[in-house]
């Protein structure tokens, strides 16, 4: 009988052992922020150190001035939070408002609005560079033109006005290379993010592959 | 000597339970971490195009009123 009770113990203890575990994982959190908590403190003690040092430096008139704007400004966020927390109750981090979505569902919601945003980006980005291609090449034609032009009109023009355009010119084409750049490194992003996705499809293909042949051999 | 055995049995199995509990809430928080580094890394690839793209329309406008003024 004394053996059973210790037995039955013995089970109770390893039952209950992963949810104290769980518990001290919690406390641990709890933990953490006090630290920050702490810190963050230290930092204001020091800021408001700060502030005495330079009130002390300050004449009397302009303290008073400085008071009484400070308590004008008080005022003003207190309403403005006021009205901030009337409106909204709700916190701004991800996860703290799931709506329906459980956890899980709600990761993999979160993932795909992700993955949706990066495709506009890399849509819109993909405009733009084209965009930006076709003003390069007109530049570039409109460049080479106006360097004929001042080659044929350099006896005509002064001194100054001809290294005016020749500066304007060399101004643009800087430009243009910058431009040209730009677009190039664009390009490679779009690549990268093409070779990734690529891997992925690979990853997930094999992984299909491989819970098909478990199930088979099951 | 029944009771005994049944008693080990039921150990054994409890040990089993907590260890399987803790290997699925350890997988599922890995997955979760990946899933969360995987949704970063898109929004910080997501950031970079945005970037580029306001980049390139900026140095654009820039060339075409340089242009303009040749």
């Amino acid at each position: 009988m004394k053996k059973l009770i210790q037995l039955t113990l013995l089970a109770g203890l390893i039952i209950t052992a992963p949810t104290a575990w769980a518990q001290g994982k919690s406390a641990d959190k709890t933990q953490k922020e006090e630290k920050s908590k702490q810190s963050e403190t230290k930092i204001n003690g020091e800021k408001k150190a700060e502030k005495t040092e330079k009130k002390e430096n300050k004449p009397e008139k302009l303290e008073k001035k400085e008071k009484v704007e400070k308590k004008e400004k008080l005022e003003k966020e207190e309403k403005i939070n006021k009205e901030d927390k009337e409106a909204s109750t709700e916190g701004n981090a991800y996860g703290k408002n799931k709506g329906d979505l459980k956890g899980k569902d709600f990761g993999q919601a979160r993932a795909e609005e992700a993955k949706k945003n990066k495709e506009v980006k890399a849509a819109e980005a993909k405009a733009a560079m084209e965009s930006g291609k076709n003003s390069a090449e007109t530049a570039r034609e409109k460049i080479e033109q106006a360097k004929k032009e001042l080659e044929d009109k350099k006896d005509e023009l002064s001194e100054e006005e001809v290294t005016e355009k020749s500066q304007r010119i060399e101004a643009a084409e800087k430009k243009l290379d910058e431009l040209e750049e730009k677009i190039e490194r664009g390009n490679e992003l779009i690549l990268e993010d093409k070779e990734v996705e690529k891997d992925e499809d690979v990853e997930k293909e094999d992984e299909t592959i491989d819970a098909a042949k478990e199930d088979e051999l099951k | 000597m029944k009771k005994t055995v049944l008693a080990t049995a039921f150990i054994f199995l409890g040990l089993l339970a907590c260890q399987n509990a803790s290997e699925t809430k350890e997988t599922t928080e890995k997955k979760e971490v990946a899933q969360e580094e995987e949704v970063l890394e898109m929004e910080e690839e997501a950031s970079k195009l945005e970037e580029t793209k306001t980049e390139i329309d900026q140095t654009s406008a820039e060339l075409d009123s340089l242009i303009e003024n040749l």
